[in-house]
């Protein structure tokens, strides 16, 4: 069943499309799911609804690349929380999905749409392959756009417990496993049939979990790396390259100092702007201008709380406060719009152009200024209700 | 934008910041005058020209300037004399606003980085521990202090946490550098008595380990119990002192600030009747996610409330928050502090009262940035009982400011300088180097 949406025109905005300057004075024509075209001086269609604009701004729909949105609800309550594998008893989980987990009716998702977000990679956690991440979009209905999104891989002192103290020892044995994996996994893959049949040695891991490997093998499935040690993330650089992994790296506290070879190799990081303190031995040398100094050296960068669903609505502030540390600023707005989507492999998101996804945030201001907010929101063409729980209690008691 | 100029009136010329110092911080000390002489010799002078300040006791003040002499702020106004031997800095039109005070820190006593070996924010051996103090587990090395003093924090109130019914005395830090915190004491700053109610007593006693309490209501009935034990407690009573009781004995006396971490509307109600039992009043509640619903009730009490901007959900009492719980606190003539209870929101006191002060503009109640400025400054001073010192940029108060590079209600602005007690002790453009032992030589450095 399909739902006939009627044009949407947004006019006289300051418009974000993607490029590095925005749009002064411009419409963004929305037509069904999808952006019919973006520039000034367009003609309107009949019967369009027109949004004047005139002074607001106008940006893709946000995206926190690194999310846990819909996967909890009360973080300290584990019934409420969804895809973490115990990272002792399960540390390979690689045919897990959050997308298994999410609930879309979750009360996290509402703030992060006021803030602005349209769009997420949620993540699974747990041990040293935790599963594999899905794209949604905070939309009700079907907002699942990609089940298996990418694989996600811990490496760091705190073997993915999320806890201190950590199991000694465990970035090499992280690695070393690593190895082991997708050793199993490509001979798998060559051996469907012999394994099936009981004539191969021994895997380390399942039929399902060694499927999963084998795909990010081939490239049809990034694999993320959430890492933060400059020498672990130079560990994880050889170890993408000989496997010929589509990787990513997210965390990266101590990213600065090893910029160029990250740039070098090409691959993109997911970062948190404000994570600037030496809180483990992990990231010992973190600093204000890690994402500055990424960025600067050609590594392409999106900005994340790395998790934290309650959070979310942060994501523009963060942003903002990576200008201040010397991001430039279209580097900073691509950093939670255009660039999670491409890591991804979403072209039509992050984006406002014709054909793009018409996901986008009318502002009443800079989007990344913490005194304004966002006056609509759309989520595949459908402007969606604004209103929070917290909305609703401050309501009942500003009587 | 233009350069911030500083400079000694010694040479009857402005020097240029910078141009003649490619020393460390503070470099402001390079360029002031020799010292005179003699005991009867006038304390130094520091004259701040040409800002915008944030005043926090009324409305801000264009174009206005601010003279420092010693430790205090001696007047403010426009075209202020430059006194014979002051120091300068041309403010260019920057934002001064007071030093931001943060009334809830963990800062030092769960120092960076967050390893076993750091952990010395709890007692966690018995649910009263009223003897312990803070400062007794503060480490003046934390790496975090720097941060947050380039925030434009000038002072915290460092607490145990909140595992224990009666967690301990808490105390007022400046952010100055120092080799104990004794040395960073806010100087007469009266200390305070930490209690919790709520999830993490019951979680870390009852759930953890099988003993009392185990419930809210075990948490009310052990307390009274306690707070009984301590209104009986007579110094020579016993077999010797009792440390713990003597503390609490105190707190009933006035001589202990009750600051206590509550997140509901119901158990603030319940405990201000139980604190009513012994003729006592907290000074603020701390985490006070529902003081909103009982707005009226904290008010008329004359009970402050300590808040987050935006914290919400991580925790079953954190379920109510909303972001509009400053504004609504205000509103209703409350006395309302935020806090960061973190050592990364610490860093941006000033970002959280943007955000508290958009969400309350959003919910439609109008707001001045002349009353959220003081979320962070003299509303935390007075929960501290400093705001005689410190909190706003009055005369005769410390002279602990910052200097913002812009609107300091603006994502983009940054302390540039930090003063407490009239000397500079952050300086933005200042070369990078820890001012912490731990992180010197780490390879950090660019």
């Amino acid at each position: 069943v399909s739902v006939w949406l009627a044009a949407v025109a947004i006019t006289g905005a300051t418009v974000y499309t993607g490029a590095a300057e925005p749009l002064e004075g411009a419409t963004v024509l929305i037509e069904g799911s999808r952006v019919q075209a973006v520039g000034r001086n367009l003609g309107l269609p009949r019967n369009a609804r027109v949004i004047d604009a005139r002074g607001a701004v106008v940006t893709p729909g946000l995206i926190d690349a690194f999310s846990r949105l819909g996967l909890e609800e009360v973080v300290g309550e584990s019934t409420s929380v969804e895809a973490v594998a115990d990272p002792l008893a399960d540390p390979v989980r690689a045919a897990l999905r959050a997308a298994d987990g999410f609930d879309p009716l979750s009360l996290t998702l509402a703030p992060a749409r006021a803030g602005g977000i349209t769009s997420a990679a949620i993540v699974p956690l747990g041990g040293l392959v935790a599963g594999q991440s899905a794209w949604v979009d905070l939309v009700p209905g079907e907002p699942v756009r990609r089940a298996r999104l990418a694989l996600h891989v811990r490496i760091g002192a705190d073997a993915g417990s999320g806890e201190q103290p950590a199991r000694p020892g465990a970035r090499a044995l992280g690695l070393s496993r690593l190895r082991e994996l997708f050793a199993d996994a490509r001979l798998y893959r060559g051996n469907r049939g012999p394994y099936l049949s009981g004539r191969l040695r021994e895997l380390s891991v399942s039929a399902a979990d060694l499927d999963v490997l084998g795909r990010a093998l081939a490239g049809e499935l990034p694999v993320v790396f959430r890492v933060d040690r400059s020498a672990d993330i130079l560990r994880v650089l050889e170890l993408a390259e000989r496997e010929r992994l589509r990787a990513v790296l997210a965390g990266v506290a101590e990213g600065w100092l090893v910029a160029q070879r990250i740039a070098k190799a090409g691959v993109p990081v997911i970062a948190d702007a404000l994570d600037n303190l030496p809180a483990s031995f992990d990231k010992l040398r973190a600093r204000d201008d890690n994402v500055a100094l990424l960025h600067a050296a050609g590594v392409r960068v999106a900005l994340s709380g790395l998790g934290d669903s309650h959070f979310a609505p942060r994501l523009r502030h963060s942003a903002g406060n990576a200008v201040a540390a010397g991001m430039p600023r279209a580097a900073a707005i691509a950093a939670i719009t255009r660039v999670p989507a491409q890591i991804f492999g979403l072209d039509d998101a992050g984006v406002l152009r014709a054909g793009a996804q018409a996901n986008l945030v009318i502002w009443n201001g800079d989007p990344l200024e913490l005194g304004t907010w966002a006056t609509h929101v759309f989520v595949r063409g459908r402007e969606l209700e604004l209103d929070t729980r917290q909305d609703a209690l401050t309501r009942r008691y500003l009587r | 934008m233009p350069a911030m100029l500083r400079g000694g009136e010694v040479a009857g010329a402005l020097l240029l910041w910078g141009a003649f110092c490619a020393c460390s911080a503070p470099a402001l000390q390079a360029a002031a005058p020799a010292p005179a002489a003699g005991p009867e010799a006038e304390p130094r002078a520091l004259l701040l020209r040409g800002g915008n300040l944030l005043t926090a006791s009324g409305p801000a003040l264009e174009g206005a300037d601010l003279l420092i002499r010693g430790e205090r702020i001696e007047a403010i106004g426009r075209n202020l004399a430059l006194p014979r031997g002051a120091e300068l800095i041309e403010l260019g039109g920057r934002w001064l606003t007071p030093g931001l005070i943060d009334p809830h820190s963990h800062l030092g006593v769960y120092p960076m980085p967050m390893v076993a070996a750091h952990a010395d924010g709890n007692e966690v051996s018995d649910p009263f521990t009223a003897d312990v103090r803070a400062l007794d587990s503060f480490w003046p090395q934390d790496p975090a202090i720097e941060r947050a003093r380039a925030g434009g924090v000038t002072a915290i109130h460092v607490l145990p946490g909140s595992a224990n019914l009666v967690g301990g005395q808490g105390a007022t830090l400046r952010l100055i550098d120092a080799r104990s915190a004794r040395e960073m004491e806010f100087p007469d700053a009266p200390h305070s008595m930490k209690l919790a109610c709520g999830e993490n007593p019951k979680r870390v006693y009852g759930e953890g380990r099988h003993v009392a309490p185990s419930s809210r209501m075990g948490e009310v009935a052990l307390l009274r119990q306690r707070l009984e034990d301590a209104r009986a407690w007579k110094p020579e009573s016993g077999k010797g002192p009792d440390l713990e009781l003597r503390a609490l004995r105190q707190m009933l006396d006035g001589e202990l600030l009750i600051q206590n971490h509550c997140y509901r509307a119901d158990e603030m109600l319940l405990r201000l009747e139980l604190f009513g039992e012994f003729d006592v009043r907290p000074r603020a509640f701390h985490h006070a996610t529902e003081a909103y619903k009982i707005a009226g009730e904290l008010a008329a009490a004359g009970v402050g409330a300590v808040v987050w901007a935006d914290w919400w959900g991580i925790k079953l009492e954190l379920w109510d928050a909303v972001p509009a719980n400053a504004a609504l606190l205000a509103r209703a003539g409350v006395r309302v502090a935020l806090h960061s209870d973190s050592p990364y929101d610490v860093q941006r006191l000033n970002q959280q009262a943007a955000v508290a002060l958009a969400a309350g503009r959003r919910a439609g109640l109008e707001l001045s940035r002349d009353e959220a400025i003081r979320w962070v400054t003299a509303n935390p001073a007075w929960i501290l009982g400093i705001d005689g010192e410190v909190g706003t940029l009055e005369p005769g108060k410390r002279a602990d400011l910052a200097v913002w590079s812009a609107d300091p209600f603006s994502v983009y602005a940054r302390a540039e300088l930090v003063l407490i007690d009239g000397r500079v002790v952050y300086e933005r453009r200042a070369p990078r180097e820890p001012r912490s032992d731990f992180e010197l030589g780490l390879g950090g450095e660019p």
